[in-house]
């Protein structure tokens, strides 16, 4: 697996969202570019380790786990 | 929808968090006072529909003041839309989800509009933080339902519905009601009737 790579721009957003303060709808533009490019390296990751068993509700927290566990 | 005030990690944005949210509920008035004809006209036509198509009892839906940037609430049987969205006008709402359709952030379907009343209706119907029995019993299903869906690739669906359990559940359940029928909308239905969602 490749060291995961996040932009201070790409935590920024992914901990808005998981504190919930991400408005589906009505994000900023540059919001949706990066939780959905997020998403899509996320989505990249689980299918290459094959981790849907660790996915458990929460596929942008089980990807930002990573990355913190590796900066550990 | 604006990010849910309280719904805990991972819930962007939805209606509900009756277990969570922390925020004021004020001014409450009924849909009429919608600024927008267009938008209450739409709004009436979600309910009914999402009612009819998913089986459940229609939802008393008002209007009120919301803290913070949440779409709405869903507590105690009955679903509050922040006025700070819902007295924008349809032409708005329209311009606004059909960029999240273009970009492929949300799941495309042929009513717009209703699509983000029925997101937040399957908010308030359930979400993970719910703590009721039928919530928990209910969340077992739905969250095999979004390990099953992720594992498929989850096509035809918005990059959203991946971020986790709560969003795919109000996409599901949107397409369900307004979208083209799949075995992921065929088993969201199920659930919304085997639970009484």
């Amino acid at each position: 697996m490749a060291k995961i790579e996040l932009t201070q721009d790409e935590i920024a957003v992914i901990e808005k969202q998981l504190n919930g303060e991400l408005n589906t709808f009505f994000m900023e533009e540059n919001e949706r570019e990066i939780i959905d490019g997020v998403i899509d390296k996320a989505e990249a990751l689980m299918a290459e380790l094959n981790a849907y068993d660790e996915l458990e509700d929460n596929l942008v927290k089980w990807y930002y786990d990573k990355y913190k566990a590796q900066a550990d | 929808m604006g990010g849910r005030a309280g719904g805990g990690a991972g819930m962007g944005g939805g209606l509900n968090r009756d277990t969570t949210y922390k925020g004021s509920i004020k001014n409450v008035e009924s849909l009429i006072k919608m600024k927008d004809p267009a938008l209450y006209k739409a709004t009436k036509e979600a309910i009914s529909n999402f009612a009819a198509k998913l089986g459940v009892p229609e939802r008393n839906v008002k209007l009120a003041d919301l803290s913070g940037n949440v779409m709405g609430i869903g507590t105690k049987g009955e679903v509050y839309l922040n006025k700070k969205y819902f007295n924008k006008s349809a032409k708005e709402f329209g311009k606004t989800i059909k960029q999240n359709y273009d970009s492929g952030h949300l799941t495309k379907t042929n009513k717009p509009l209703a699509h983000v009343l029925n997101h937040e209706f399957a908010h308030a119907a359930w979400q993970s933080s719910h703590t009721t029995a039928k919530a928990k019993a209910a969340g077992k299903e739905i969250s095999k339902l979004y390990k099953s869906w992720s594992k498929s690739g989850g096509k035809g669906y918005g990059k959203y519905a991946k971020s986790n359990v709560d969003e795919f559940w109000a996409e599901v359940s949107t397409k369900a009601a307004h979208g083209k029928a799949d075995k992921w909308t065929k088993q969201a239905k199920s659930i919304y009737k085997k639970f009484k969602l």
